[in-house]
């Protein structure tokens, strides 16, 4: 009887079932016009590069001053920004905004492991409705807490070796921290259609099987935002995007509620 | 002619009782339209009646009515005068101290509520608002809903009959604005900078402690960057505070009994289980748990910056209602929802540490804590953090 303590005498069995039905109930989800994924003949694809334009700052240090055995003691480069000496810029999130039905979802595990005190990915998109495993490889413990305004947000506790599942019933781009460590932070992109390409460390990205047709292209980068582009895709044909991104103005425009 | 009979004539049954009725009227209807009374008749300009129209609905035409017809010599009958318990007072004078200082200003006292076209009512806030629908967290289970506290719900707008938000925290959407432009964190990681939600913090803390905080503020949570002040209240106005707070939650008041800190408590449940205590510390010491890795121990800091530290687990025996400590601890996300206190114990969790439920687990940690001994936050020699 592995759950229960020596000591009281009281088990809490009906607790036992309950753990974690409830984010799986999503009855009031009411999204409009969901996308319906099926077989695509003879589609196009979308290729391009994404560059940062104007000054690339220089990389920043994250200063690990937390649990040193498992983290290490040197300062690990921040991945907020990863430019290439050719100004290619990598972990940008390119995707069609505005599609309907085209391609199935690609199945299989998508997973977030934290490794010696890192996010491995740094970004990682996920299919709304998929099941996203939150893993801890190190042997200390993690916090995986969760930003989010649409999906429940989650703040938990992981032990060395252990992991969570989690379902994200929204589209949506959510922050991942780990308290503990606050030089930890990853990127959660919750996709409601399967188009969705991330930049490698050339700044490339590929985005196939697209049934022929006009779309908005949207890239986005955590630290240089998002924009969009048109693009016509010709059956069997590929289309070349490139996108330039530039570090915007700080402080400028106050948001006011 | 008898007098009844005049009164007959004049369209009026009882002296006292008509005339009573008839200034009722007449006040009703000079409120509702007060140069009325100039309709049909000739008067020179600078005789006219000069009261505006003020517009008031029925409502505030009676309201007016009931006061004015209230101002008469002598004493008010029993039967008409707002008679308030003494908990009311205390609701009351507890509002007006929140409003003399204030408060509202940078805490938030309540959570929005949503009332729905099918009579469901919605406790929690709104997270994000869309063009036909709203996000909401639920800060509340709700049964008739379906759905649990801490979980975030799509509403839409069709759906919802009425809305109040929730009161105070003026300040924190300026906070807001500053770290995610400076720093450029997402608005939902920076609430954390915003002052506490004083929501149902009665609950939360003991009333002695609040008295003394509202007379002497102590630095609690060291990563704010905007700072308690000392008001200097008037001894009355922080106990009017301190006990407003406690009978907004129905919570006893001035003086609550703590079983957790009395003789025997402790002793008891070493009895049922020997090494309880012991076993409780391993819990909190234990890689997987770690308090002191984030938490501030008395005189025993963590690793990191200050900014990043969390507050003093030794003032919690003074300060924290044990049963809060409990509930905090078995889901801090459905007391504060955004907190950085990640939920720890789930079921299965530390059973080689302290085998139990998550429930148990609590307990324990809660129990250590209402009995933190000496040694756990006074920095003794050369023991310090692994590595
Ligand atoms: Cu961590």
């Amino acid at each position: 009887m592995r759950y229960i303590n020596k000591c009281f005498a009281k088990s809490f069995l009906i607790a036992f079932v309950m753990v974690s039905l409830s984010f799986l109930a999503g009855t009031n989800n009411r999204t409009f016009a969901d996308y319906v994924g099926g077989d695509v003949s003879n589609g196009g694809s979308i290729s391009g590069v994404i560059k940062m334009v104007g000054d690339v700052p220089s990389a920043k240090m994250l200063n690990v001053d937390k649990d040193q055995g498992t983290c290490g003691h040197d300062a690990i480069p921040s991945e907020a920004l990863i430019v290439s000496h050719g100004s290619e810029l990598k972990n940008a999130v390119v995707s069609i905004t505005n599609i309907s039905k085209g391609k199935k979802f690609s199945e299989g595990k998508v997973a977030i492991d934290q490794k010696g005190c890192i996010f491995v990915p740094h970004v990682t998109l996920i299919p709304k409705g998929q099941s996203l495993d939150l893993l801890n490889s190190d042997d200390i413990m993690h916090n995986l807490h969760s930003y989010s305004m649409k999906n429940t947000a989650f703040n938990e506790g992981v032990t060395g070796g252990n992991a969570l599942s989690r379902i994200f019933e929204y589209p949506e781009t959510i922050k991942i921290t780990c308290d503990v460590h606050t030089w930890m932070t990853s990127w959660l992109i919750v996709q409601d259609n399967p188009y969705y390409s991330t930049s490698n460390e050339t700044g490339a990205y590929k985005i196939d099987n697209v049934p022929a047709g006009d779309y908005t292209l949207q890239v986005w980068h955590e630290s240089l935002g998002k924009t969009t582009k048109q693009v016509s895709v010709k059956a069997g044909e590929n289309s070349v995007v490139n996108f330039d991104l530039e570090m915007k103005a700080q402080g400028k425009k106050r948001r006011r509620r | 002619m008898k007098e009844h009979e005049i009164l007959h004539e004049l369209g009026l049954k009882h002296p006292t009782e008509n005339v009573a009725a008839t200034r009722r009227a007449w006040i009703e209807a000079k409120l509702t339209d007060p140069r009325q009374f100039d309709e049909g008749k000739y008067k020179k300009p600078s005789d006219r009646l000069i009261m505006p129209n003020f517009r008031l609905t029925e409502d505030e035409v009676e309201a007016l009515v009931t006061v004015l017809l209230g101002m008469r010599e002598g004493e008010m009958p029993e039967s008409y005068r707002f008679k308030t318990t003494e908990e009311q007072d205390s609701i009351y004078e507890g509002k007006r101290v929140v409003r003399k200082y204030n408060c509202t200003g940078c805490h938030q006292f309540s959570i929005d509520t949503l009332y729905l076209n099918d009579g469901i009512v919605l406790k929690g806030m709104v997270k994000l608002e869309e063009d036909e629908s709203l996000f909401f967290q639920l800060w509340e289970d709700n049964d008739s809903f379906g759905r649990k506290a801490g979980e975030t719900v799509q509403i839409e707008t069709a759906q919802i009959k009425e809305r109040v938000n929730a009161e105070g925290g003026d300040i924190s959407s300026f906070i807001i604005d500053y770290h995610v432009e400076v720093e450029g964190r997402v608005p939902e990681e920076a609430k954390v900078f915003t002052p506490p939600v004083l929501y149902k913090e009665g609950k939360k803390v003991q009333s002695k402690w609040v008295f003394d905080f509202l007379e002497q503020p102590v630095g609690l949570r060291p990563w704010l960057d905007v700072r308690m002040p000392t008001f200097t209240l008037p001894a009355e106005e922080a106990t009017s505070l301190t006990r407003y707070f406690s009978v907004l939650e129905s919570e006893e008041y001035p003086y609550e009994f703590i079983k957790e800190t009395k003789s025997g408590y402790i002793a008891k449940k070493e009895e049922e289980c020997p090494g309880y205590l012991a076993d409780a510390r391993k819990l909190f010491e234990s890689k997987d748990v770690n308090c002191a890795s984030c938490h501030v121990r008395g005189s025993i800091t963590p690793d990191g910056e200050p900014s990043e530290w969390a507050p003093d687990l030794s003032l919690a025996k003074e300060r924290l209602k044990p049963d809060w400590i409990k509930r905090w601890l078995l889901d801090p996300q459905l007391i504060q929802p955004g907190t950085k206190m990640p939920k720890l114990f789930r079921e299965g969790v530390f059973q080689d540490i302290f085998p139990g439920e998550p429930e148990e687990q609590a307990e324990a940690i809660k129990d250590l804590l209402m009995n933190l001994p000496d040694e756990m936050f006074v920095e003794d020699d050369a023991e310090t953090d692994d590595e």
